[in-house]
């Protein structure tokens, strides 16, 4: 059962074990057998060798030579014309490598490194758990998130229900109901009984209308204001009529702007096509501007309509606003109540639509196979228009941009991309797609070249006077350009601590004020942590980029061996992988050198991930400037999450990471 | 202690001791769950099975110690994912959603393969904490255990997941 404390995602549980339902396990007695076989051999599968290869199978280097003894040299040469598929990012400077094509010329900038300052722990002294948003507002932050209230129990439940449940469950609440469904949810987990309770109220409705009936408080926003990061205090906020959640939140001066759909509490569907822009100043009193997407009419059952919008930009004169309109639907509610009644009946369920409409297989052999029934439904059977099918079948969806002055009325935006990354400036709004796009008022936009080397924009920032725009080469190097207000004149920076294949941010921050972005760097792993072993006088290792395997005499500490495990064509090399681990044969003289046996490589994996090896634990950074000259550039301490919110109020950068609340002085 | 009467107790009063679990009847238990579970997290169903078939043999040949955490399948499924995300492993492209082009992936209603496409979208550690709590059905101090990290970490991906996971469900496929 959900903790109602969390946002919510309407029947996920439900939804989640339906999934998973599909999913086809093994007989136990052949998962056994597998799971035997792993800590029998340690390579049970040949796909365990086939790992080895494959972790090698991101290069496509053809590598050829092995001529011990000869008149050549004593080593392997690898030609290594590799492409990985998933690169391995390189720390060394972009100038090394042959495959950046980072445009030559770049400012230098100057870095303040690190330059946190001591701001608060979530939960404590006030501080906010987590924040859904977080504005700039009033020399300070506003921070807010949606507090959804736990669902209660009744104070007691229809003696006919109770008798459902065994006595172990009734003696565990004595008569006596703990206020929450979240509070019996955990007596009944410390106790092993949760399954079994689950299962009674699934299977008795009326067990969960009594359980689930109670009344539930309305959700409230939950709204703190902290001027520094470290001392905060509650801020009375009054949601617009039928907000429940707020979808994009952004401040421009005193004016506080939201975005939200009114949905419908029991199902959380949008209850029509309207999405609206509400302003305020004082946290209570709101100007409404609605967006009405048209519709294509009357939906049948089953299917719904899903109108959402987020990413608002907005300046001093108005604002830019993607919306989303798609169609949900659960073709399976489409069908006649009798066919689901026998269906429901019946073992097993395939489900397909065409452009013909919905075909049902169903009443399987106890195999799986063979389903007794198959029927087909035409879209004109079920009620559902051509254009609801066409829908349906290319779950294509519309993506529209509508922009306002404040006290205008929205209207369609003529923007390029519907859905690109939007960024407000006090001249107008940027957007990129292959060129750069610019509008005075969000209706209108005119374009012009993208910052000299990008392919695309993956973020950008506001600067005083300007953007701070991160995007990436056809090779993916990465580039930090300043441009002006119209995201023209574009300077590149050097920005050294960008490594050529970090992952520039996503945009995330783009809605608030930020004066900054993340930028997300994958350590590489260390060749020496992937393999290396060493056996009668040879060490195994690997070396990277590439996935290149390397064996080395000890004695001597030459490579000998320097191999591919793909090899087009197939055999040809002196690596040999199977069943009995890694064997490394001359080929000259078919002589085997040594063999890495798979106990000794098992060894070596497990000693690796028994180290805690192995564990992804990408590297997150703060770039943040207030006028794209000076730089604080942070490496942030929690490597694993990651910021969650993030603003700036012009002088401070404040955001969320993980349980802290962090403070940069930018000016 | 001062002041308390020490209470002599009857050594025939006292519980037996649990035994420990076997192995076999934890397995049969946990199978195809784990399986699924770690299929869900990390998203490619051979890679799960994998995943389930490593940590059950870890929690093998370990089970002495294994068996007395308070929730063995927690560590099964750490482990399963650390090994799925491994040196060797993470080489490989990740993949995003259940792979639809798998003759064995599930045969999915347009309805859940609009929750697969949105679950693909997260991070795995976003989505190790959606299976784990919305699947699994942890408590988040369980599922804190199991994924050795603090409840509070805990708490704030899980808010983080779900407000994501819902305005993924509401998106139009395929938003940049």
């Amino acid at each position: 059962m959900a903790d109602h404390d969390e946002p919510q995602v309407p029947e996920l549980h439900g939804r989640l074990t339906g999934v998973a339902g599909r999913i086809d396990v093994a007989e136990l007695e052949q998962a056994r057998a597998t799971v035997d076989g792993v800590v029998g051999r340690r390579r049970a599968r040949k796909r365990v060798g086939a790992t080895l290869g494959a972790a090698a199978v991101i290069a496509t280097a053809t590598t050829v030579v092995l001529t011990l003894g000869g008149g050549g040299p004593d080593t392997i040469v690898t030609t290594d014309d590799t492409m990985t598929t998933n690169p391995v990012p390189d720390h060394s400077l972009a100038g090394s490598d042959p495959t950046v094509d980072r445009p030559a010329a770049a400012e230098p900038i100057e870095v303040r490194a690190g330059g946190s300052r001591a701001g608060s722990v979530a939960g404590v002294s006030g501080a906010p758990q987590y924040g859904e948003w977080i504005v700039p507002w009033d020399d300070g932050f506003l921070v807010g998130s949606t507090s959804y209230p736990l669902q209660p129990l009744p104070a007691e439940l229809p003696e006919e229900v109770i008798a459902l449940f065994p006595q172990e469950v009734i003696d565990l609440f004595g008569g006596d109901l703990p206020d929450t469904i979240a509070e019996a949810t955990d007596r009944l987990s410390e106790t092993g009984l949760l399954e079994v309770v689950s299962d009674i109220i699934q299977e008795n409705p009326a067990a969960y209308d009594a359980i689930y009936g109670a009344e539930v408080e309305a959700l409230t926003f939950d709204v703190r204001y902290t001027v520094d990061g470290a001392v905060w205090e509650p801020r009375e906020f009054v949601a617009p009529a039928g907000a429940t959640y707020l979808s994009s939140v952004a401040a421009v001066g005193d004016r506080l702007a939201v975005v939200y759909g009114v949905v419908d509490p029991l199902t959380g569907m949008p209850v029509d096509g309207t999405i609206t822009v509400a302003t305020t100043s004082d946290l209570s009193t709101w100007t409404e501007q609605d967006i009405v997407v048209p519709s294509s009419g009357e939906l049948p059952e089953g299917i719904n309509r899903m109108v959402s919008a987020q990413d608002l930009a907005a300046n001093d004169n108005g604002w830019v606003l993607p919306v989303y309109d798609s169609i949900d639907a659960d073709p399976f509610s489409l069908l006649p109540q009798d066919v689901r009644d026998e269906i429901d009946a019946a073992n097993g369920l395939g489900m397909g639509t065409s452009d013909t409409g919905v075909t049902v297989e169903y009443d399987f052999d106890a195999d799986g196979n063979n389903p007794a029934v198959t029927r087909t439904f035409t879209w004109d059977e079920l009620g559902v228009s051509p254009e609801t099918a066409q829908l349906l079948l290319d779950q294509d969806d519309s993506s529209t941009v509508w922009a306002a002055s404040w006290d205008g009325e929205p209207v369609l935006s003529q923007a390029p991309r519907a859905g690109g990354l939007v960024v407000a400036t006090p001249a107008g709004f940027v957007q990129w797609t292959d060129q750069t796009w610019f509008s005075p008022d969000g209706v209108d936009w005119s374009s012009s070249p993208l910052p000299d080397g990008a392919a695309w924009v993956s973020d950008a920032f506001d600067i005083d006077g300007g953007l701070v725009v991160m995007s990436s080469t056809e090779s993916g190097t990465t580039l930090v350009h300043r441009v002006d207000e119209r995201g023209a004149d574009a300077v590149l920076l050097d920005v050294p601590q960008i490594d050529t294949n970090s992952i520039v941010g996503d945009g995330s921050f783009s809605a608030s004020s930020a004066s900054g972005a993340i930028v997300t760097a994958s350590p590489p792993v260390p060749s020496e942590q992937l393999l290396s072993v060493e056996v009668d006088g040879y060490r195994l290792s690997v070396r990277q980029p590439g996935g290149i395997f390397e064996v080395t005499d000890l004695a001597t500490d030459e490579v000998i061996v320097s191999e591919s495990l793909v090899r087009p064509g197939g055999d040809g090399g002196s690596l040999i992988i199977d069943d009995a681990g890694i064997t490394v044969t001359d080929l000259t003289t078919g002589e085997v050198l040594v063999v890495f046996s798979q106990e000794v490589l098992d060894a070596s994996e497990s000693e690796f991930l028994d180290g805690g090896g192995g564990e992804y634990l990408p590297d997150f950074w703060l770039l943040a400037s207030v006028d794209g000259e000076r730089f604080v550039i942070d490496d942030l301490d929690d490597p694993t999450d990651g910021p969650t919110s993030m603003a700036t109020n012009g002088t401070v950068l404040l955001l969320q990471s993980g349980n802290n609340w962090i403070v940069y002085d930018l000016d | 202690m001062t002041g308390v009467d020490a209470v002599p107790i009857d050594p025939g009063e006292l519980a037996p001791l649990p035994l420990p679990l076997p192995f076999d009847e934890f397995f049969a238990t946990h199978h195809a769950e784990m399986v699924r579970a770690l299929t869900l997290a990390v998203g490619d169903v051979e890679l799960g099975r994998d995943a389930a078939a490593e940590g059950f043999a870890r929690a093998l040949e370990r089970w002495s110690g294994v068996s007395g955490y308070a929730n063995p399948s927690g560590w099964v499924y750490r482990v399963g994912l650390n090994w799925a995300r491994s040196g060797r492993r993470r080489l490989r492209r990740e993949r995003t959603g259940l792979r639809l082009d798998d003759s064995e992936a599930p045969e999915l209603t347009p309805h859940d393969a609009a929750l697969v496409s949105a679950l693909g979208r997260l991070s795995i550690e976003h989505r190790t904490v959606v299976v784990g709590r919305y699947y699994l059905d942890w408590s988040e101090s369980q599922l804190a255990e199991a994924l050795d990290v603090a409840p509070g970490t805990v708490k704030s991906r899980l808010n983080r997941a779900l407000s994501k996971l819902a305005s993924l469900m509401e998106e139009p496929h395929g938003r940049p």
